[in-house]
């Protein structure tokens, strides 16, 4: 990879026209910018944050032969070990944590990628400026401040399954497309976006993690949906209280008798829209907001099948005001919760109608506003 | 055991810095990390890490008798309290049916500044300290965080328990640790939340009700606290040597930091100003 021309990758990659203009546009534009870092190139290899035991108790049983477990590795208290060599345990200030090993050759082929297909967007150092980014909303995400929302996962760092989901599903309702590249392509420019962490952070801090992943349990109401909506109803409004973020779907006289409390008993204003809450995630140095979705009206990010919805719920959205809900409570009320967001969305969103009767009806109603 | 191999993990990376010249390391070989030189740390580790291995003893509680104490007071006309409007959840407004004011910063009558987060910032290099066994306990009662400021060492746990009638989420602003943010539901067991690298002051919020705040001092030994309602303060069991001590408010910053110079069984006095 090293020492190829600017041309023989033009030609490379049939796409003479991105490249040359980028190669060309800084010497001929008078009103060029300072010159920015262009090259395809890496000439480093990087140790990046790998995710933790479950996960190679996974892989281990997906390929056979290639982990095996080592009770006298990490102290006594046991590791996985890698024969490919990919993989690695270390100790780095008392802390245990698996590496894997992402070559400069692998983070060139993820780059060359990256600069092709993400860039323009997210920027060429990936600080998620990019020129045709710098007008589009939601903003596209920096990934220098190791937030990323659909991590699927219950730490904050998600694993590279959880990015190649978003990366191939895209995120409906913004600019982000789905990708249709292959697996090889998209972990390659996944390891070249993790390779972007600042220096001690995100996935080159020891102290940071790949969570463990959050599975998608068995169902429990496939044959009785409709008692799981209801009991759903029951959990947003009452246990879980989702209406203190998202808008509450009863009036104030049933979410008392949801919630058990005496009449008169007030709740927040404006109960049928959304409350705006603080994100971790800044634009331009600024802190941001963000928008808890009315699922009859928002389009959801990361899917609305009941199985996303129980993931995305059960994860939370990192960095966001959304917690993580597994083990919070139990999974029977996440499927029920998930059956019950999932049956707003069908019953009322994109169907303008159906929507303006319900909604409207909320908000006439009594204090209701 | 761990110290050996830790030390041995170390030369292996040092080697591997050393002859690598920019090239990728040579991957682990299969023996496995139970053989030692077959894990590699990453590349920008263990700088540091080296120089602690041989130098620190293990610290005992008996060896300091010196104390140092004193006061945090706030310059100047303190921010009158704001009520907070906890009208979104009726469980909590049940519980503060008088009212309840902002308690972010606490001044009394004769300028004392409550929940001043006082530690040793440097000079204790000399000793490796253990963390208690036991947690510090962070509890949620009547919609807000008691208490509001807590300290506690690195490796030592934080739990965070939920003894209201309502739902919290437990959503914590590291820069250095692991960000969390779980929820805690009304009757849900409690929280243990790991922060292992040394961190003041974190941030803890609730989403949910957007009032509620704490704050974690976290520091690698025993020699922290947190200033009284008349802001006083003493940390004691400090053995003979050469300090700074800094003080830090979770509105207010950072104050100036003092030097102080303390031997064995003395007490010395300091203060510490702040202002808007």
């Amino acid at each position: 990879m090293r020492g190829i021309s600017w041309q023989g990758l033009a030609v490379a990659f049939g796409a003479l026209g991105l490249l040359t203009s980028l190669q060309t546009s800084e010497d001929e534009n008078p009103h060029a910018r300072a010159p920015r870092d262009v090259s395809l190139v890496v000439t480093e290899g990087a140790w990046l944050r790998a995710p933790g035991a479950d996960w190679f108790a996974q892989r281990a049983k997906a390929e056979p032969g290639r982990f095996t477990h080592d009770a006298t590795a990490a102290g006594g208290a046991g590791g996985w070990v890698d024969s490919h060599g990919e993989y690695s345990l270390s100790e780095i200030e008392g802390e245990w944590a698996y590496w894997q090993w992402a070559s400069a050759e692998r983070l060139t082929d993820g780059r060359q990628d990256f600069v092709q297909f993400c860039s323009s967007c997210h920027g060429l150092n990936g600080d998620g400026y990019g020129r045709s980014g710098q007008h589009l909303r939601p903003t596209p995400r920096s990934f220098q401040q190791n937030k990323f929302k659909f991590t699927k996962v219950t730490a904050d760092l998600p694993s590279d399954e959880a990015l190649l989901s978003v990366i191939k599903r895209g995120l409906a309702g913004t600019p982000m497309l789905p990708w249709d590249l292959s697996d090889v392509q998209l972990l390659d420019i996944i390891q070249y976006i993790k390779s972007l962490s600042p220096e001690e952070s995100g996935w080159r801090d020891v102290y940071s993690q790949v969570g463990d992943a959050i599975e998608v349990t068995e169902d429990p109401w496939t044959d009785t949906k409709e008692r799981a909506i209801v009991r759903g109803r029951e959990i947003y409004h009452g246990a879980a209280s989702c209406h203190l973020c998202h808008p509450g779907y009863v009036t104030n006289e049933e979410l008392r008798v949801i919630r058990k409390d005496p009449e008169g008993t007030t709740y927040r204003e404006n109960l049928t829209y959304p409350a705006l809450k603080d994100s971790e995630y800044e634009v331009l140095g600024r802190a941001t907001k963000v928008m808890p979705p009315d699922f009859t009206w928002h389009q959801m990010r990361a899917g609305t099948t009941t199985a996303d919805l129980f993931q995305t719920i059960a994860s939370g959205i990192k960095g966001t005001a959304m917690p993580q809900w597994k083990g919070a409570i139990s999974d029977e009320d996440l499927w029920a919760l998930a059956h019950y967001v999932e049956n707003l969305i069908v019953s009322y969103k994109d169907q303008p109608a159906a929507r303006s009767a319900f909604m409207g009806g909320l908000r006439v109603s009594g204090d209701n506003k | 055991m761990r110290t050996s191999f830790f030390a041995l993990v170390l030369s292996s990376s040092v080697l591997t810095a050393c002859g690598g010249g920019g090239e990728a390391p040579a991957p682990p070989p299969g023996g496995g990390p139970g053989s030692s030189s077959g894990t590699q740390a990453p590349a920008n580790s263990g700088s540091g890490g080296a120089a602690q291995a041989a130098g620190p003893t293990a610290w005992s509680d008996s060896a300091g008798t010196a104390t140092v104490s004193g006061s945090a007071s706030f310059k100047g006309e303190a921010p009158a309290p704001v009520q907070i409007a906890m009208d979104s959840d009726p469980k909590c407004v049940e519980m503060n049916s008088d009212g309840v004011t902002d308690g972010s910063v606490l001044v009394d009558a004769a300028g004392g500044l409550q929940n001043v987060f006082v530690y040793v910032s440097n000079g204790t290099d000399a000793w490796t300290f253990t963390a208690p066994e036991e947690p510090v306990v962070l509890d949620q009662v009547g919609c807000n965080y008691t208490p509001r400021v807590v300290g506690m060492m690195t490796g030592q746990a934080l739990r965070v328990k939920n003894s209201d009638p309502t739902v919290h989420n437990v959503h914590t602003y590291p820069r250095k640790n692991r960000a969390s943010n779980v929820s805690q539901p009304a009757g849900s067991k409690a929280l243990d939340i790991e922060m292992n690298r040394g961190e003041v002051l974190v941030a803890v919020k609730c989403d949910m009700h957007s009032w509620m705040q704490a704050r974690v001092g976290i520091v690698d030994h025993p020699f922290f606290t947190v200033t009284a309602a008349d802001g006083s303060f003493t940390l004691p069991k400090l053995p003979a040597g050469d300090y700074t001590i800094s003080a830090e408010h979770e509105v207010f910053g950072k104050a100036s930091k003092q030097t102080i110079t303390i031997g064995d069984g003395e007490a010395q006095s300091i203060s510490f100003e702040f202002s808007k």
